[in-house]
């Protein structure tokens, strides 16, 4: 990123403090907390399936105040550092917080988005293998993370930019650059350094948009992951999920063929298992009928 | 010859003579009712909680005189009792009209059992759950999720570093 860019980004007031999640998740998770009935499992799903508190305890859990060793990328893995009683109270705070928290439709449709590309993450491993399911959640989950950013901070200026990008046929990327100077993969990347993310969940935020990727990156896991969340954000545009407008991030003919997916009917039936399984995950982090 | 009781035994008999002790207006020491509203000694006096029981259980749920943690018991206790209308009723009217944050989340805990519950409530919890009295309600928060004390200041350091609480 330039200097240029860094400064604008340094001078948006409100761009790195929390991201407040949906009223109706921060809901659900008062009412998973408080419940007895309710496993830890059912905890830690809402959680993983969710950009804010998704963020809140990597951003915890990678923080000088916990970090020893390695950074942690998986919230399962955040929530075993952290604790769980300590996780639960944190949670269970911010929820309160968020309870009515001011969203637009804008909120909720990047919320349906990046849950979306999470749980088509998960589907194109297990379909092709290439990594464990469990290890692109957070990944797709938080690659947008600086729309999201974006929107909280300049929350007016972000509806203009989701109209041109309807009006004009453009992406996301020009209408942000246009309208900020600066677009919302430079600032998550700002974020992710800030937050002290790890390097591979840094890079895809910073990079999903980036061209020649299967040439320009190295390392062979990264670039697993790379492909699989953009092919996933590709799907989930196309099939119209969350932020579904003119999108230009499809993949080239090889980059298909490196995540074995070449062919339409193996394309067909990945999403088709995401058109299943994205409004089960849905409602069951939102509650049904939300 | 020295024998040892299963624990469910054990428990089985505590919670019944504890629920039946206070059926009787009897008194049960302190100590002893911290550990009953535990997990999972709760469960089991829970469920010798019969319809009948409701009155005397708010009663002392209501009641400005009796020891806080036998208030909090028995706002614990109300729960197996939670889908009589009138429990639910009883409960909205104690959460408007409580102020101690002991008992506050208590019934807190009670209403997010229900999946109906208003806008309106959930801005009024928002409301009595503040920034600026957050020094009172998060150490109990921890509490009530059975963290230590050392946790109560963990989880207070890391509200305010990260969520500017």
């Amino acid at each position: 990123m330039n200097a240029d860019k860094l400064k604008m980004i340094e001078n948006i007031p409100e761009l790195v403090s929390d991201i407040s999640s949906l009223p109706v998740v921060a809901s659900r998770i008062l009412h998973l907390i408080a419940d007895d009935t309710s496993s830890l499992e059912e905890l830690k799903k809402v959680i993983s399936l969710d950009q804010s508190f998704s963020s809140r305890v990597l951003r915890i859990a990678n923080s000088a105040f916990y970090r020893r060793g390695r950074s942690i990328d998986d919230v399962t893995a955040a929530i075993m550092r952290i604790g769980f009683t300590t996780l639960k109270a944190l949670v269970f705070a911010t929820s309160l917080r968020d309870l009515c928290q001011m969203s637009n439709s804008t909120d909720r449709l990047l919320w349906e988005h990046n849950t979306a590309v999470s749980i088509g993450s998960t589907v194109i491993a297990d379909e092709t293998n290439l990594i464990a399911p469990g290890e692109t959640l957070s990944y797709g989950l938080l690659h947008d993370i600086g729309k999201v950013l974006i929107n909280i901070a300049m929350r007016n200026k972000y509806a203009e930019v989701v109209r041109m990008v309807k009006e004009q046929n453009i992406s996301f990327l020009e209408a942000e650059d246009k309208l900020f100077g600066f677009n919302h993969c430079d600032v998550g990347e700002y974020v992710a350094n800030r937050w002290n993310l790890p390097e591979h969940l840094t890079f895809i935020i910073a990079n999903h948009h980036g061209k020649d990727l299967l040439k320009t990156i190295d390392d062979s896991g990264l670039k697993k992951i790379m492909f699989i969340v953009k092919a996933s954000d590709h799907l989930c545009s196309t099939l119209e999920i969350g932020m579904s407008v003119a999108y230009g991030n499809s993949l080239s003919d090889e980059e298909w063929k490196f995540l074995k997916l070449s062919g339409p009917k193996k394309l067909e039936k990945v999403s088709k298992r995401i058109e299943e399984e994205y409004p089960q995950h849905k409602d069951f982090v939102m509650g049904v009928g939300n | 010859m020295e024998t040892t009781v299963p624990q469910e035994i054990l428990y089985r008999y505590l919670a019944k003579k504890a629920v039946q002790d206070l059926r009787n207006r009897e008194d049960i020491d302190i100590e002893m009712i911290c550990y009953l509203n535990t997990s999972p000694l709760i469960n089991y006096c829970r469920l010798e909680i019969k319809g009948g029981d409701k009155e005397w259980l708010k009663e002392i749920a209501a009641s400005k005189e009796k020891p806080l943690v036998l208030r909090q018991f028995a706002l614990s206790l109300i729960r197996q009792l939670k889908d009589q209308n009138d429990v639910k009723d009883f409960l909205y009217n104690l959460w408007k009209t409580s102020a101690e944050y002991e008992i506050k989340i208590e019934v807190l805990w009670n209403l997010l059992t229900y999946d109906d519950l208003s806008k309106e409530l959930y801005n009024d919890i928002r409301q009595n759950f503040t920034v600026a009295e957050w020094d009172k309600w998060l150490p109990l928060i921890v509490e009530k999720l059975g963290g230590e004390d050392k946790e109560k200041g963990q989880v207070k350091e890391l509200m305010n570093k990260f969520f500017d609480l």
